[in-house]
Parts: structure tokens; C-alpha cells; sequence
């Protein structure tokens, strides 16, 4: 109630999720009706009662779509080839065509306003409609600029069983500040179909420097929300991983995201992990908590279960990936070149005393011991000023922490072998890799 | 001179009925001095502020009465400046004292002063006593079984708040239900029970914004770190042991030197020392909010009393409980509380948590100490019989006590 939003026991639904309609159905069964102004009636199960949009809330993407696939695809002999048999320019040339038959048909039609043809998003936190090309090339239009700069190691993969495999890949994200960057770096390399996101904890002012897609749209809910609307105290926040996931459907609607809004708990690790009925199995889980006892807990299960921990950290200066492949190696520790007991040790150590030391203990058994230098050391010796309380985090290297984590994802996904960790220090621009 | 040992309170033994009543043979009133002075040894097993003990008896046996004050020399200048939190351990006091004498079939009421106000119970430099009200004790009622009495006696000498992080396991649905009915319908108290992880994550969030506020301030800090007492002070009959958080030696002195200001504190630690209480919060099984109906000194006994009544009910389904009294005292937060999480009701004023330890070895914690019943009698003239032990001579050496008050975004509230 902090946070308002009705929990689904579906938790590919939540408050904001953008509403998808294929438009064909949407105009056979009347869920989209046009007056003859153009305005539109929009009616859903998941609506109280219908939406009348106005032409200033319409925005038809098809065509700006099909537009700039038409100006990325090549029609080169090494336009890839799909299973089909056609190239992938021959087959987006036949559903360009046919796209382009529809609309003008459309036009010659009287009350006629689109084509059946793509898929009717509706906005729900706005009142938005989108009308956007099918799923298939929309989601190519997402990612066609990455061409072919991810391959498998022998290069040996064509193009579609590459989208294929990235597409197919389901990652889970457990913590949603730094790692929204992370996010935001595998959706904009592998375009995944499903991914997880889990956190509690709403965004504050301060996470803005490096939340991505963060702004002072989601500092608060709307006035309206309150019980007392004059009541200044009565503050609404907005869930990180709302805010995280809507801004990513607003890229990709038909992306499944699983929204597990009280974070990962002892009672729901294992079905994030391992999925339901419901939902899909973690390929990846990345893990950007800030809770220890937690980020313990996350590597100890997905090193039961064989799932690899990718984990991105912001350090100063410094942005550090590292990744334990326990499908690969599960006997692999849980923390850095230290014995389990010893990490176990001075998690416990550290939630008993709650002293920085102790924490940095911890932290140390986590990541190494390679981040106590330049202005980072003085903060943790506390030497010179230190204006807050909270851990310093460079916006800038949570952005490259990000950028990181989504293309190693990638390209381990692919095949590739990956260093158990790696540095990168921004201030000297050098490299460590171990 | 041999201090006296400051946890002897705790190796009380429970009388037999029969015992019991030996002490009063005569049966010219409802209690003799004897058996006074036994109940109110378990009265002061109650937990108060920073166990402060800032309450006194008086025993007014001729009119079959023990009087309750409140000693406002042990009211927190810093985190209790309106006395409410004083007041609110007068009430657990209370409570364990109507226990105790239910347990012997003593049929005993509080009775409240009537003419109470707050501005007479804020802290003071000097010995003063105010007076909140007494006991009124009739004549005997039905006592309970032997098994049931020991039962009660037993969860007064073995409760203890237990300041660890639990284990996030679901609340017994008995002791839930007996919470349900907790409140009696003459108290104006009303209980609050958030089970859900996002309640719980929510009260946890408004805690640690709540507790960094007030560890931003210098005053709050320094009186903290006065009553943090170190381990191996056995004689302190008030404050806190950092054993009691968990802290070992080095740890305990070293944040005691560093809320006194009187060794470096690094920025941060504040922010850590205040997230600890989130994961508190987070980790329970249940958050529990007392509010008073109406913000009057008597309604604030009657919530220590209904949070002392909690504590027992989960001590006896082997469930402990914590106290986190920070958002109550930050006005914003406290807004902010009764605003969204109490949906409006009345403000928090006592927050504690209640579950299981995550290590069962905390529950081996040492309780906290206590004064001797002689030092919190006071004799007909309002006099204390015997000199308190208080936590300002653990640190002696370092009285450094600030008077420093920093302004503030959200100022305390009001009581």
C-alpha cells in the first residue's frame, strides 16, 4: 500500500502494462472502434469500461516502422537467410508490399481508418494508443542496427539462429537500480522475449543519477492516488521495477516481463530461478542487490540449480563485471577466490555488527579486493569531504557497468569464454582481466 | 566497594499460590508489604526507552493501592523530549504489575490521574516524580491454576527483546488471532498487524529514512552512544549493552566513542547503523503498530500496557519482538505512517516487530539489567530510598553530555 499497484499472482501483469491487441481482432470483435472523427472506443478485459482516445493520443507506427526497415535491410546477395528459404530483405519486401495494398485500400474504404495489420498497445498509464508492425518486425526493427556484430565463436550461426538463441534467452534481475542498467544493456543487445525483474524498493530522488529510464515522472504517484489529495505526507511511491519494466514495454510491448515486487525471498527464489507453469526458466540471473544476505542467497540457489551469476558493480572510477558459470563449473565458489565458509563467515559477521568494516568484509569476499583506490579509497578511509552517507556511485560508470553486462550476456550466450571477472578503470583507462 | 550486580532481577524465583499468600497472613488488606514488593519485582522486568526504568513505586498499602510515577530525571533529553516514551514504559510496568497479581488472584485495576498533561512529564535535570496514577487493589478473585500461573510469572522473568534479525517465517495464526483480541474496549489503543512483505519492506523503508533523520543529530547521537553501555559493565542498573545488539566488545566501544563524538564516525555509518533496522523490519514476521485514539498521557500508558500484553502472548508461542520507536518519533514520518501504511488511523506509537531469531543463539542474548526494587520505591515524601546506577557513570571519564540541539526538518512530535 506504500507503493500502490495490485499484486497479480500473474506477475507478467501490473498496473501500467501496456495493453496488446492484435488489430484484426481488435476491429472483428469491436474491442477498437473508430467515430468519424477518429476517435477511438477501446474496450479490454482488463478495463472497468471502455477508453475513448482522442486523435492527439493515436500514434500509428506502423509505417515508421516498415520505413526504416525498408532503409536498414540490405537486398545484397549476403542479406541473411532465413529458414524459409527467403532472404530476410525478400521476406520483409512481401510484407511491405502487402502492408502498403492494406493502407491504401484503407484510404479508398469510407470510415475505414487502418488496415488489420500489426498490433493495437494501449497505454494504460497515459491513455496512449499505439498501433506498431507485427511482432516479428517490430522487434527486428529493435535490434537490426546490431546487424551482425554478435556471433558465435566459430561463426558458424546465421543470423536467424543467433536471434533465435538471444531471443530464447530469459535473464532475471535482482535488483533493479544499478541493474536497470544491466537491463537496459541486454535488451538493447539480445532483444530477449522474457526476462525477470525483482526488486522491493521504490525509486528516490538519489537513484536518478543512474536508474535508467528514471525520471521525476515516477518520483511520486499522481496526486489522485492519495486518500486525502491536500495530504502532503501522503506520498505514493512508485516501484522501481514498474517504472522499469513500463518504460521497457514502451520500447517492446510484446516483451513478457515477470515483476516480482517484493523483491526475491527465501519462499519465491527458487520459482524466479526455475519458473512455473507460468513462467520460463533463468538461462542468466543477474544479480544487483544490495540486500548480502540476499546476493548470497541468489548464488548459492543458482549454483544449486546450474544458473550463471552475472554480477556488474560500480566502484569509483572502476566498473567490474564478473561472472560465475556454475552450469559450467558447479563447484565454483560463491564469492571471489574465497572459500565459501570464510564468505559465509563475514556475511554473518557483518548483519550481526551492522559495522562498515564488517561490511566491507563482505564486500571484499564478493567482488576482491582490487577497488580501495583514488577517490573511492578516500571515501572509505573518509578522508577529505564526503557530502553523503550512502556509498558513492558514478551515474557515468553505472552506465558502463550496463553496457558491459549486456554484452557479455550476449556473448556467452553465443558460446564465448568469458574471464571470471573483469575491470575497467575509467580514470587511468585501463583494463584488468583475470 | 563490590558494585551490585545489575542482573539479579532476573533470578527471581515464582511462588507457590500457597507461599504467596503466606506472606499476608493477617488479610487485614488486599497485599502486604511482602507480597507488594514481590509483585513489583516483576513490574520491573518491563522493557522501557533505552531501558531507562524511569518509573517509581509507591506502596500505599493502607489504602490498598500502589501509586505509579514517573521519574522524569530518566526521560531522554534527546529521544524522548516530550516524556511520551517514559510514559509508554510506565505502562509496560503496569501491565506486568497486573499480571503478576492476576497470576495470585489479586484483582487489581489501573486506575489513571485524571488531570495528567504532558507538559509536567518531559525530561528534567533534577529528581522529580510525577505521579500517573496507581493500582487499585480489591479483594481477591479466583486465582488461576498453578500450571497457568507459573506460566505467567515465567514469560515476565524470561521475555527480552531480542535486537537480531529473524527469520522472515510466517506468524503463528494463534498468536495471531490472540492479537486480534488484544486490546481491551476501555483502552483507547488500537493495534495494527502488517504481515505482507511489502507492508513489512514499507515500515522497514519509513524506519531507516526515520532513524538516519534522527542519527544525523548530534544531541541524539551523543545520548545513544551514553546509553550504549560496554559489555562488561555488570553494574549499570540502566542502559544498554552492545551485547544486547549483538556487538562485541571492540565494536560496542568503538560506536559508543563514535556517537559521543568522541572518536572520528565515518559518514556513512549512520546510513548503515540505520538500514540495520530495515532488515529488522524486513526480516519479522509481523510489524506491529499501536496507535492511540487520542494523544493524551493515559492513552500512552495504555499502549505500553497493550505492547507489554503482546510481548508475553508471542514470549509464550516462542516468538520474540523489537522495538522500533524511530518513525514515531520524526513528525514527517509519523505523517507519512498514518497517512498510507495506517490508512488514515491514528498516529504510530509504538512500532515493534515480532519473530523468530534467524540463529536460534540469539535468543540466548543476555537481558538487559535492572535497578534493585529499592532504588524505585519512594517513601511517603516522594523520597527514593537508594541511589540509581545510571548509564553516565559507565563513562564517567568522557561527561561530555551535549546540550546541543540541531534544528530540524521534521521536529519531534508532539506528544
Amino acid at each position: 500500500m506504500f507503493v500502490l499497484g495490485a499484486v497479480d499472482t500473474d506477475k507478467s501483469q501490473y498496473e501500467w502494462r501496456p495493453l496488446v491487441v492484435d488489430a484484426q481482432e481488435a476491429h472483428t470483435s469491436g474491442r477498437v472502434v473508430y467515430d468519424a472523427a477518429g476517435n477511438v472506443r477501446f474496450s479490454h478485459e482488463r478495463l472497468r469500461e471502455p477508453a475513448h482516445i482522442s486523435p492527439e493520443q493515436q500514434y500509428p507506427c506502423v509505417l515508421p516502422t516498415l520505413l526504416a526497415l525498408d532503409k536498414a535491410l540490405s537486398s545484397r546477395s549476403n542479406s541473411p537467410r532465413l529458414r524459409s528459404g527467403l532472404t530476410l530483405r525478400e521476406a520483409f519486401d512481401a510484407e511491405y508490399r502487402a502492408y502498403l495494398e492494406q493502407l491504401s485500400l484503407v484510404r479508398e474504404t469510407p470510415g475505414a481508418w487502418e488496415p488489420d495489420y500489426g498490433s493495437y498497445v494501449y497505454d494504460q498509464k497515459t491513455g496512449d494508443l499505439y498501433l506498431l508492425a507485427p511482432e516479428l518486425w517490430h522487434r527486428l526493427a529493435l535490434l537490426s542496427s546490431n546487424a551482425k556484430l554478435l556471433t558465435d565463436p566459430a561463426g558458424e550461426m546465421t543470423s536467424e539462429e543467433i536471434r533465435d538463441k538471444l531471443t530464447g534467452t530469459v535473464v532475471g534481475f535482482v535488483g533493479a537500480s544499478l541493474g536497470s542498467n544491466v537491463i537496459e544493456g541486454v535488451v538493447r543487445e539480445m532483444r530477449p522475449r522474457f526476462a525477470k525483474l525483482a526488486d522491493p524498493d521504490y525509486l528516490e530522488a538519489t537513484n536518478l543519477n543512474r536508474l535508467q529510464h528514471g525520471s521525476i515522472r515516477y518520483l511520486s504517484q499522481p496526486r489522485a492516488r492519495r486518500t486525502d489529495p491536500r495530504n502532503g505526507y501522503e506520498t505514493r511511491f512508485v516501484s522501481k521495477v514498474d517504472l522499469v519494466a513500463y518504460e521497457n514495454h514502451l520500447i517492446d510491448p510484446y516483451m513478457d516481463l515477470y515483476l516480482y515486487r517484493d523483491g526475491v525471498t527465501s519462499a519465491n527464489l527458487d520459482r524466479f530461478l526455475l519458473g512455473n507453469g507460468q513462467e520460463p526458466r533463468l538461462h542468466y540471473v543477474v544479480e544487483e542487490a544490495d540486500d548480502m544476505r540476499i546476493k548470497i542467497e541468489v548464488r548459492r540457489r543458482a549454483r544449486q540449480h546450474g544458473i550463471p551469476v552475472f554480477m556488474a558493480s560500480d566502484l569509483g572510477h572502476r566498473s567490474q563485471a564478473q561472472m560465475q558459470d556454475y552450469a559450467k563449473n558447479p563447484s565454483a565458489t560463491l564469492g571471489y577466490q574465497i572459500a565459501d565458509e570464510e564468505l559465509m563467515e563475514r556475511l554473518e559477521r557483518c548483519m550481526q555488527s551492522g559495522d562498515r568494516k564488517d561490511i566491507f568484509g563482505v564486500a571484499r569476499a564478493l567482488i576482491g579486493n582490487d577497488f580501495a583506490v583514488d577517490e573511492y579509497a578516500k571515501w572509505m578511509d573518509q578522508s577529505g569531504e564526503q557530502p553523503t552517507s550512502s556509498v558513492p556511485q558514478s551515474g557515468s560508470v553505472a552506465q558502463l557497468s550496463g553496457a558491459l553486462g549486456g554484452k557479455l550476456l550476449a556473448l556467452h550466450r553465443l558460446g564465448h569464454q568469458l574471464s571470471e571477472r573483469i575491470i575497467i578503470d575509467t580514470r587511468h583507462m585501463r583494463m584488468f582481466v583475470d | 566497594m563490590t558494585q551490585p550486580n545489575a542482573f539479579s532481577a532476573w533470578q527471581l524465583e515464582p511462588l507457590e499460590l500457597a507461599a504467596f499468600q503466606a506472606q499476608n497472613p493477617a488479610r487485614e488488606r488486599p497485599l502486604s508489604v511482602a507480597q507488594a514488593r514481590y509483585l513489583l519485582s516483576f513490574s520491573l522486568l518491563a522493557p522501557s526507552a533505552h531501558n531507562t526504568l524511569p518509573q517509581a513505586y509507591g506502596l500505599e498499602l493502607e489504602q490498598g493501592r500502589i501509586a505509579l510515577f514517573l521519574r522524569r530525571e530518566h526521560v531522554l533529553d534527546a529521544s524522548d523530549p516530550t516524556g511520551r516514551e517514559a510514559v509508554i514504559s510506565v505502562g509496560c510496568a503496569v501491565e506486568n504489575l497486573l499480571t503478576a497479581a492476576a497470576a495470585y488472584g489479586v484483582t487489581a485495576t489501573w486506575q489513571p490521574r485524571a488531570d495528567l498533561s504532558w507538559p509536567e512529564l518531559g525530561p528534567s535535570k533534577a529528581p522529580d516524580r510525577v505521579r500517573l496514577g496507581h493500582v487499585q487493589l480489591s479483594d481477591p478473585g479466583t486465582p488461576p491454576d498453578e500450571g497457568r500461573r507459573r506460566s505467567a510469572l515465567v514469560s515476565m522473568l524470561e521475555r527480552k527483546v531480542v535486537r537480531a534479525e529473524f527469520d522472515a517465517s510466517p506468524l503463528p495464526r494463534s498468536l495471531a488471532a490472540e492479537l486480534a483480541a488484544v486490546t481491551h474496549p476501555d483502552e483507547a489503543v488500537s493495534l495494527h498487524v502488517f504481515e505482507t512483505e511489502s507492508d513489512r519492506f514499507a515500515w522497514g523503508k519509513l524506519d531507516e529514512l526515520a532513524m538516519k533523520h534522527k542519527l544525523e543529530q548530534p544531541n541524539f547521537r551523543v545520548e545513544l552512544g551514553r546509553w550504549l553501555l560496554p559489555n562488561d559493565d555488570d553494574w549499570s542498573s540502566r542502559g544498554m549493552r552492545g551485547r544486547e545488539f549483538g556487538l562485541d566488545d571492540p565494536v560496542t566501544l568503538s560506536l559508543s566513542e563514535q556517537l559521543r563524538g568522541e572518536a572520528p564516525m565515518a559518514s556513512d555509518q549512520t546510513a548503515f547503523m540505520a538500514r540495520a533496522g530495515r532488515i529488522g523490519l524486513t526480516s519479522s514476521s509481523a510489524v506491529c503498530v499501536l496507535s492511540c485514539l487520542d494523544q493524551s498521557p493515559e492513552a500512552a500508558v495504555a499502549a505500553g500496557r497493550v505492547y507489554q500484553r503482546c510481548a508475553l502472548l508471542a514470549w509464550n508461542e516462542g516468538v520474540v519482538h523489537a522495538v522500533h520507536t524511530a518513525v514515531c518519533k520524526v513528525s514527517h514520518t509519523s505523517a507519512m505512517a498514518q497517512a498510507t501504511l495506517l490508512r488514515g488511523a491514528a498516529p504510530p506509537s509504538v512500532i515493534f516487530r515480532l519473530g523468530r531469531p534467524r540463529h536460534p543463539s540469539d535468543l540466548s542474548r543476555a537481558h538487559s539489567s535492572r535497578a534493585a526494587l529499592s532504588e524505585l520505591l519512594v517513601d511517603a515524601r516522594g523520597e527514593v530510598f537508594s541511589r540509581s546506577h545510571r548509564p553516565s557513570d559507565a563513562y564517567s571519564t568522557h561527561s561530555t553530555h551535549s546540550t546541543h540541539s540541531t534544528p530540524e526538518l521534521g521536529q519531534e512530535r508532539g506528544p
